[in-house]
């Protein structure tokens, strides 16, 4: 086979991969950035208990490797008698993962805020819940972009690890490849030019909200 | 002072401790209606704790809050958020670093608090945030944002944002200890129109001159009570506590 057959034969297959690595990075993020707003607020706000418990479940997550974490789930879940299809439990783990790390990013830009305005907001009679999202999230997202989209890049290059617990993304799409072609270089040459793809797609989407963000509250350079 | 009417304010044996540092020792004060009322002292006095306590941004130990006849609480720090802003409400506050929301024009400044809490319709909020901002000489801003405009222009916003939702009194918390000398003058004067327009005003300031000429009374506080209190020019010309006759002298040696 001429290496330009072998690059057809498995060309559908990296293809796939490289769908579901998208699909894999846009769930995660989806399901993970609310969970990781409220885990943040609720550190924020101090409540008794919440604080703690969630404190402590940040922690745990953000000290385990990723992938230990991805075994539990996919080995632990059917000995409780739970069967996760591997797509379901890729995104499980990795959900967790990215609402332990989000959560933080998203709770050190709250502190970053100046926290003379939530006693502004408090003197006028505003509430809580209007004081965060009138007040305070404005404020927060044109900081919170970078670290935010750098997260999501991390996350996107994180969902490689699903090949383990047998998701055929692109990374294992590529490494089955290989492994029959013995082509390393173009498959997991062609593996890594996606992953930039979508990297890059991420990093222009940050560029754009920035720029956003910047027009919206006409913002001088350096806020 | 005798009045017949309920006084605006009124604090009783208010206390306040953060940690080891006592802000609060027991303070009595009572504001009429369209009353100035100046509050000098050393820093770390506790004057401006006073007025965080009278809004519950920071709720006292122990002491009782009316507002117009109003008591707040039951004497303890513990308030439903639910009444404190309801409260609050009634309580304008300008503050020494004017605290503008910096993401909102001007305008939005002034019309977020009575639409969100008042439900005032947004039209009407916005006729009524052109006249406060034309009262305080800053209608021309309406569509800037707070990082386009000088200090006193952004302390005259913010009183015109506490002005906003129709409070029955005005506290003033050093607001214009954060200005350049050349800004004060406009926002004192802003504040002198509110008195003489009727505005009950607690004000905490070391701007004499203003203390003596626009307040009813002057307060000295010293170490987290009211040690002194009477006429301006009694209290500012002629002190009889050994410790307010120390701090005029260290501000005039100046």
């Amino acid at each position: 086979m001429s290496k330009l057959d072998t690059l057809l034969t498995y060309a559908p297959d990296l293809w796939q991969g490289f769908f579901l690595t998208i699909w894999l990075t846009i769930l995660t993020l989806v399901i993970s950035l609310p969970f990781a707003l409220a885990v943040a607020l609720v550190r924020d706000a101090k409540i008794p208990v919440a604080k703690t418990v969630l404190a402590v479940f940040v922690n745990i997550f953000r000290m385990l490797p990723a992938l230990l974490v991805l075994f539990f789930i996919f080995y632990g879940a059917p000995s409780l008698g739970i069967r996760l299809s591997p797509v379901t439990a890729a995104v499980i783990g990795m959900t967790v993962m990215a609402v332990a790390y989000m959560s933080e990013d998203i709770r050190g830009t709250l502190q970053s805020v100046d926290q003379r305005q939530y006693a502004a907001s408090k003197a006028l009679g505003l509430s809580y819940a209007h004081t965060i999202r009138r007040i305070i999230l404005p404020q927060a997202i044109p900081v919170l972009i970078p670290p935010l989209m750098t997260r999501a890049i991390i996350v996107m290059k994180g969902t490689s690890i699903a090949s383990f617990v047998s998701v055929a993304e692109l990374t294992a799409q590529a490494s089955r490849a290989t492994s029959i072609s013995f082509e390393p270089f173009i498959f997991l040459g062609l593996a890594g030019v996606g992953y930039l793809l979508i990297a890059g797609l991420l990093a222009i989407l940050q560029f754009a909200a920035e720029r956003h963000v910047r027009r919206r509250y006409r913002l001088k350079a350096g806020y | 002072m005798s009045s017949p009417l309920t006084p605006m304010v009124e604090v009783t044996n208010l206390h306040k401790a953060y940690g080891p540092i006592v802000a609060l020792a027991g303070v009595d004060l009572s504001v009429q209606p369209g009353e100035v009322v100046s509050v000098i002292g050393g820093s770390g006095s506790g004057k401006s704790t006073l007025l965080r306590c009278i809004n519950y941004l920071d709720p006292p130990d122990q002491g009782v809050v009316l507002i117009n006849g109003n008591r707040i609480g039951d004497g303890g720090p513990h308030v439903p958020e639910r009444i404190l802003r309801k409260h609050r409400a009634e309580i304008g506050m300008v503050f020494q670093s004017f605290n503008l929301f910096p993401h909102m024009t001007v305008l939005q400044n002034v019309i977020e608090a009575p639409c969100a809490v008042r439900g005032t319709p947004k039209k009407e909020a916005i006729e009524l945030a052109y006249d406060l901002l034309a009262s305080v000489g800053v209608r021309d801003k309406a569509e800037s944002f707070p990082s386009e405009l000088s200090g006193g222009q952004q302390q005259r916003v913010a009183i015109a944002r506490a002005l906003a939702m129709k409070p029955q009194v005005m506290l003033f918390d050093e607001p214009t200890s954060a200005l350049d000398p050349e800004l004060v003058g406009e926002v004192l004067n802003a504040m002198k129109q509110l008195a003489r327009e009727g505005m009950t005003m607690l004000v905490v300031t070391h701007e004499m001159d203003f203390a003596e000429e626009v307040s009813n009374r002057v307060a000295f506080f010293s170490e987290g009570k009211i040690v002194e209190v009477g006429a301006p020019k009694e209290v500012l010309r002629n002190p009889q506590h050994p410790r307010l006759q120390a701090f005029l002298s260290r501000l005039n040696s100046h």
